[in-house]
């Protein structure tokens, strides 16, 4: 999963949003490093729709256009959690290691004396 | 509307009109919001990805059928597009295909029919077929390939899954050109020179936009150069057995017609190799 679509579905975890506001906060989630562009987001949106990760569960009509709002299903919430928890352990593989960084064994060049 | 506006909407025309009808209004609302107070333009980054996003809604509109009837549309095309140029052909009496004002008049009168209940009508097409039969029972003449590509369209047409896209059309400019280059040099011979450079340079030109155009259209649409790779294969394949025109030349139209396949290999490679977003 791409680190726009992972925080596309994290900013629907608390309830459902509308575009600008899925904009808005996938951009605090990622802390500003994801920024979404009108046409990223809505062809997000068509996919993740036809994976069914997400669906639409209202419309509304807002100074006369249609603003629509969007949620996780719980196809979504499944898929958002494996990748999480993907991303934790690769964490933990660098996290958990009390070596210090660059103390492995490393191979020694041909030619090279050993200590 | 504002001049943000207007230029937003003239963006969102980069995606197909009936996913616009659906969700035009909405986007627009959203690149509205987003827009920064007292922006008058969109972002190049914004414009980007509204391009990008048209292109991919066009391509998954495609993307959506089935093998099968991207198969039958290319080779409704290839037809359509054989059995033109060939009136062409057949209208010009410098060539020895030229034939009598009635035979060209039925065929052409059979292959604007079909071509008009290809676009329009269904229920029509079955008349077309009814009359492009009787035509072949009653000329048993033409150019030996036409006479049975009429029918051919006709029963493709009678049984096509759907209704074909009307920029389709804009394919059948190519016979129409060659047909007013045809009629120009016989007009106005002093134009083309007494070596006729200018008109072979015309017809290259002509047939380089023939492939060129199919194969730029491939980005949303692979069916057209499907089409263009099935007409050349079949042009090869007709003379690698010792056609016309020599087994050279069907190796080049066999050629050609690898090259016009290509898009639709890449395209099916794309699919399967594209993430989630």
């Amino acid at each position: 999963m791409r680190e726009p679509t992972y925080f596309v579905l994290a900013s629907l975890m608390d309830g459902p949003l509308h575009g600008y506001a899925i904009i808005k906060r996938t951009g605090e989630l990622s802390a500003g490093r994801v920024r979404l562009a009108t046409g990223t987001l809505y062809t997000a949106l068509d996919r993740l729709t036809a994976e069914g990760y997400v669906t639409q569960v209202g419309e509304e009509v807002v100074n006369g256009r249609t603003r629509r709002s969007y949620a996780l299903t719980p196809t979504g919430t499944g898929a958002l959690r494996a990748e999480a928890e993907r991303m934790a352990a690769a964490a933990q593989v660098v996290m958990a290691s009390d070596r210090p960084r660059g103390a492995g064994t490393r191979l020694r060049r041909p030619g090279e004396a050993t200590a | 509307m504002s001049p943000l506006e207007r230029r937003y909407r003239r963006l969102l025309r980069a995606y197909p009109a009936d996913y616009r009808s659906g969700r035009g209004d909405e986007m627009l609302g959203t690149l509205l919001d987003t827009a920064a107070p007292g922006q008058r333009r969109p972002s190049a980054r914004e414009s980007t990805a509204l391009i990008f996003g048209g292109i991919r809604a066009r391509t998954a509109k495609t993307a959506s059928q089935s093998a099968s009837a991207s198969l039958h549309l290319a080779a409704m095309l290839a037809l359509a597009t054989y059995i033109s140029v060939d009136l062409v052909l057949m209208a010009n009496p410098h060539l020895a295909s030229f034939s009598t004002p009635n035979e060209w008049g039925t065929y052409a009168g059979l292959f604007v029919a079909t071509l008009l209940i290809w676009f329009v009508r269904r229920e029509l097409a079955a008349l077309a077929l009814v009359a492009a039969l009787a035509a072949l029972f009653s000329l048993k003449t033409g150019p030996p390939l036409l006479v049975w590509a009429v029918p051919c369209l006709a029963v493709l047409t009678a049984l096509r899954p759907e209704r074909l896209p009307k920029a389709w059309l804009a394919w059948f400019c190519l016979p129409v050109v060659l047909w007013l280059v045809f009629m120009l040099r016989l007009l106005n011979r002093s134009l083309f020179m007494s070596t006729g450079m200018l008109y072979l340079q015309l017809i290259w030109v002509l047939l380089g936009l023939f492939v060129l155009v199919p194969l730029i259209w491939a980005v949303t649409d692979a069916r057209p150069a499907f089409a263009l790779a099935i007409l050349f294969a079949g042009f090869g394949l007709a003379n690698v057995e010792g056609g016309s025109v020599g087994v050279t030349t069907g190796f080049r139209y066999l050629a050609l017609s690898a090259v016009a396949a290509l898009p639709l290999l890449v395209r099916l490679v794309w699919r399967r190799r594209r993430a989630v977003v």
